[in-house]
Order: structure tokens, then C-alpha cells, then sequence
């Protein structure tokens, strides 16, 4: 058994060798299509990552009127913290504001002397208000603007974080689906590559089938070679892509940092991280894939 | 033991390639099938190797009943019948030695067997001496000789020659028909399927016509008579 499975592995290699440009092209058209799988698991983890950054940075400033008595801003605060969609809530004194604005723009010296020029600090005091998911946002504000404690609130600065993070993640769809189409149509190109290459290789044998049916080959040892063929595509493209991955990613993180800036992501981590789920899972896809195709070319053209 | 039982096999409902054939070659025979093109000698070969499925009847050949055989089993039964054919059915690209090799490498035998039993069975056709040798590198007669080796690779009960004569010149047909003639007197049973009239008159043996489908006459120590 042992032998005849060696025996096995030994043709389905010699005719991967043998139909070398054939085993090329179907091996490249497999990386391609393996290829795009990784480019949109890497648009994933990009955007999973950049929301993630601006949920932990966005929050809303609520600026207190000077005025406001300690009693209600107290009771503001307790109003906030007490609704569902807030994770937290914090009071910052003019004080801390304009020591945190200072220390901000430390290097821009426009401001500073700006500042020094007046003679009041300009800042009110506020309550940071972080909630626990960027879509609570707009829903958070429609309620402090609802609430009895309007009076004493002199603004609500904020960006819509949600703004930010819906055009991330339409963009990041935008990507995804593109990307999906683009291995789909790549799966299918490789389908039929496999399917065609197998047939040929079918062919080119024809003769030597014959007298392995003449002379009572078992129906594996005959159809052997072809399914091995198949599982050799798919490992070979898996590996290919693997080391293809590595590359790219090693070349491209300087890029990326200086593009994405604060919002970069370790890649090479994401994929070290998830290597056994994402390559083995590729390396499975790519090997039932090819096995499935050459199951198609040796039903319609081997008879054993 | 070959027994056929009211075999019929057509293509199409109305043509016939066998029709209700009834025979029974006994072990150790040497038989003769003759018939002009198109009558179903070709076909009686075919189903003989379970390479085709009669239509109705009962086929029984070495001990299988391969009317009822598994296609698991195919394989199995295949080894246990030799078969030769007029275009001698070798791999270009590979040697003699390979060429009978092959045969045995595909149904998992070990390389020291291989090693001792193929020079073995090309001395019995004479061609010890020319095993590195291409199968375009030898005559018409050779190469048939090559295809007998490999048949007899397995040590088949049964060898069937499909027009093994056909592409060969009269001193080679001689050559192949004398092999045959012993390889059947080491008890192999031969069943020779042949439009060549010489060879069957030069043999002497049972011969079976063939017409249309039907055994229209089956004589023992036969002659060609159409």
C-alpha cells in the first residue's frame, strides 16, 4: 500500500514537472486567487483596526457655563454616567484645560504667546463623555440636548464620530466586496485552469492509462496520480502565497505607517497571530478546490 | 474455463456486434476464433476483459463470473488474463524492461521482484538480450514478443491475442504463432482471435466462426472455412 502510494506521489510529480508551463499557470492563477483572499482579510484588519483607534479617541466635550453651579454639574454628571450608552464620564476644570491646551501646543509658539497676551483663561470647564460604541454617539447627544441641564451647558463641541467611522467602513465594504468579487472570479478561473490542466494531463496519457487498465492497475492507482495532481496544485499555490504574503507585508509596513500614520496596524502580527486559521485555511480551500476540479476532469475523461 | 451463455451484446436495438453466443473453452485449450470485420470478434475480446458489459447473458472466465463482477474486482480478474493486440499496445517512451516492468509497478509489486521476474519472462520470448532497447528500435515481431512478455507477466490462466498477427510479415506471424503454440503447451489456455488463414490452417486447433454475431460453426483440429 505504502509502495503503491509512493509509486503514486512519484507520477503525479513527474507530470507536475513533466507539463511544467501548465503547472505554472495553474499555479499562478491559484496565488492570485489566494492572494486576494489575504488582501481582503488585510482591508479588514486595516479597518477593524482604524475604528477601533477613532471609537477609543472620539469623545464628546460638554463645555460648562463659568456660572454653573457645582450642585448641577454634579448632577449632570450623575445624569450621564446613569445613561446605558456611556462608558465614561469625567469633569476637567478650566484649569486642566488650559494646561492641556498649552501642553498640546508647546511647539507652536503662535499660541502660546496668544495666551499669554490674555488675561482670563479662555476655556470653560467641561465633562469628557466617552461612549461604549461609536453608533451611541448621535443618541448621546440627543438626549444631554434634551435634558434638563441644557441651561447650564455653553456648548457641545464634538466631531460625529460616527461620520469618521461610517465613511471608514463603507470604504472598507467598498474594498471588500471588490476584493470578494476579485477571488471569486480568480476561484473560478483557477477551477477551470485545474479542471483543463488535469484533462490535458489525461490526455498526454492516454496511452499509458490504456495499458494500466490492459494490465490491472487497481481504479486508485490510475486515478491516483490525477487527485495527487491536484492536492500538489493547491499545496504548492498555498505555500507560494505564504512566502508571497510575508514579502509584500515586510515591504510595504514602512509604507503603510507613514500612510496611515497613529492608525497603523501590524500586519505581520495579524497574520503570525491568525497564521494556522488563515494559511491553513487557504491551504484546505485551495487543495478541496483543485481536488474537486480534477474529481470533475476525471469523471468526464478517464473511464477506468 | 471460458463459458459463455446465450451472450448478446448490442449497440443499438437493432445492431448486433454477438447474438445468443454460446461457448465453453476448457482449461489448457488452444482456440481459434475467426470471422471477416465487423462479425464481433472484437467484442467477444472486450467483454472476455470486462472492458464491456453484454447486453444479456452469462459470462464466466477463470472462476469469475464477470457479468457479476465489482468494478472493486475488475482489476483483480484483469491480471489473472493476458491480453495481446495487434498494435502491440507499447509505451514509446519507455524501454522493454519498462515496458513489462510498468506492468507490475502499477499493481504494486516490489522493485527486487520486478528486478527477478522480468528477465525471467523476456527470456521466454527471446528477448533477454535487447531489454534497454525502445520499442521503435525492434521489429514488427519483437515488439508483438514484448506484448506476449507483458501479458504473461502476471502468469495469466488465460491469454487472449486479438489479431496478434496482424501488422506482422510471414516469418514473424510464424515467430509469434510458434510462442503462442508454447506458452499453450505450459497450460495456459489461448484463445486466438485471427482473420489470417494460414495461421489457423498451420495450427490445427478448435476453431470457432463467427458470422454476423453468431457462432455459425465450431470444429475441433478446424480449418479456415468461411
Amino acid at each position: 500500500m505504502f509502495l503503491t502510494f509512493l509509486r503514486v506521489l512519484k507520477f503525479s510529480v513527474q507530470d507536475f514537472w513533466r507539463n511544467f508551463w501548465l503547472s505554472l499557470v495553474t499555479v499562478s492563477v491559484l496565488v492570485l486567487a489566494l492572494l486576494s483572499i489575504n488582501i481582503l482579510l488585510s482591508l479588514q484588519a486595516i479597518s477593524e483596526h482604524i475604528i477601533q483607534v477613532v471609537e477609543a479617541k472620539v469623545d464628546i466635550n460638554i463645555m460648562l457655563k463659568n456660572d454653573a453651579p457645582a450642585a448641577d454639574v454634579n448632577n449632570l454628571k450623575i445624569f450621564l454616567g446613569n445613561i446605558e450608552d456611556v462608558a465614561e464620564v469625567k469633569y476637567v476644570s478650566r484649569e486642566e484645560v488650559l494646561e492641556a491646551f498649552k501642553i498640546q501646543n508647546i511647539d507652536n509658539p503662535d499660541i502660546t504667546e496668544a495666551l499669554g497676551e490674555l488675561s482670563d483663561n479662555p476655556f470653560n470647564n467641561a465633562l469628557i463623555v466617552k461612549a461604549k460604541d461609536a453608533q451611541s454617539y448621535e443618541n448621546l447627544i440627543r438626549e444631554i440636548n434634551s435634558s434638563e441641564y441644557v441651561d447650564i451647558i455653553d456648548n457641545n463641541d464634538f466631531s460625529d464620530p460616527q461620520k469618521i467611522i461610517s465613511f471608514v467602513r463603507d470604504s472598507s465594504a467598498k474594498m471588500e466586496a471588490f476584493g470578494m468579487g476579485l477571488a471569486i472570479i480568480f476561484g473560478v478561473i483557477a477551477l477551470l485552469i485545474v479542471f483543463n490542466t488535469i484533462r490535458m494531463a489525461i490526455y498526454t496519457h492516454k496511452e499509458e492509462i490504456g495499458v494500466m487498465r490492459l494490465v490491472g492497475a487497481t481504479n486508485w492507482f490510475i486515478r491516483g496520480p490525477y487527485v495527487v495532481e491536484g492536492v500538489l496544485f493547491g499545496v504548492v499555490s498555498a505555500a507560494i502565497t505564504i512566502g508571497l504574503v510575508y514579502f509584500i507585508l515586510n515591504l510595504l509596513s514602512p509604507l503603510m505607517t507613514s500612510f496611515l500614520g497613529g492608525y497603523t496596524v501590524d500586519l505581520i502580527g495579524y497574520f503570525n497571530q491568525h497564521c494556522l486559521i488563515i494559511f491553513g485555511g487557504e491551504m484546505l480551500g485551495a487543495v478541496i478546490l483543485t481536488m474537486v476540479s480534477s474529481g470533475i476532469a476525471m469523471r468526464r475523461y478517464l473511464r477506468v | 474455463m471460458i463459458k459463455l451463455r446465450q451472450v448478446t451484446k448490442y449497440y443499438h436495438p437493432n445492431t448486433y456486434a454477438l447474438h445468443d453466443v454460446n461457448l465453453h473453452i476448457k482449461d489448457g485449450e488452444f482456440v481459434c476464433v475467426i470471422g471477416q470485420s465487423g462479425t464481433g470478434k472484437t467484442t467477444l475480446v472486450k467483454i472476455l476483459t470486462a472492458e464491456e458489459e453484454p447486453t444479456h447473458g452469462q459470462i464466466i472466465v477463470g472462476g469469475w463470473d464477470i457479468t457479476r463482477i465489482s468494478q472493486r474486482d475488475v482489476p483483480i480478474f484483469r491480471r489473472q488474463v493476458g491480453v495481446i493486440y495487434q498494435d502491440f499496445k507499447l509505451l514509446q517512451q519507455k524501454t522493454i524492461f519498462e515496458n513489462i516492468a510498468f506492468a507490475l509497478q502499477v499493481c504494486g509489486t516490489a522493485r527486487r521482484v520486478i528486478d527477478k521476474v522480468v528477465p525471467q519472462v523476456l527470456k521466454v520470448v527471446g528477448l533477454e538480450t535487447k531489454s534497454s532497447r525502445y520499442p521503435g528500435q525492434l521489429s514488427g515481431g519483437e515488439q508483438q514478443r514484448v506484448g506476449i512478455a507483458r501479458a504473461l507477466i502476471h502468469h495469466p490462466q488465460i491469454l487472449l491475442a486479438d489479431e496478434p498477427t496482424g501488422n506482422l510479415d510471414t516469418i514473424n506471424t510464424r515467430e509469434i504463432v510458434e510462442l503462442l503454440r508454447k506458452i499453450n503447451e505450459l497450460g495456459t489456455t489461448v484463445l486466438l482471435v485471427t482473420h489470417d488463414k494460414d495461421v489457423v490452417n498451420l495450427l490445427k486447433k478448435r476453431v470457432i466462426t463467427l458470422d454476423n454475431g453468431r457462432v455459425v460453426s465450431d470444429q475441433l483440429m478446424g480449418k479456415y472455412v468461411l
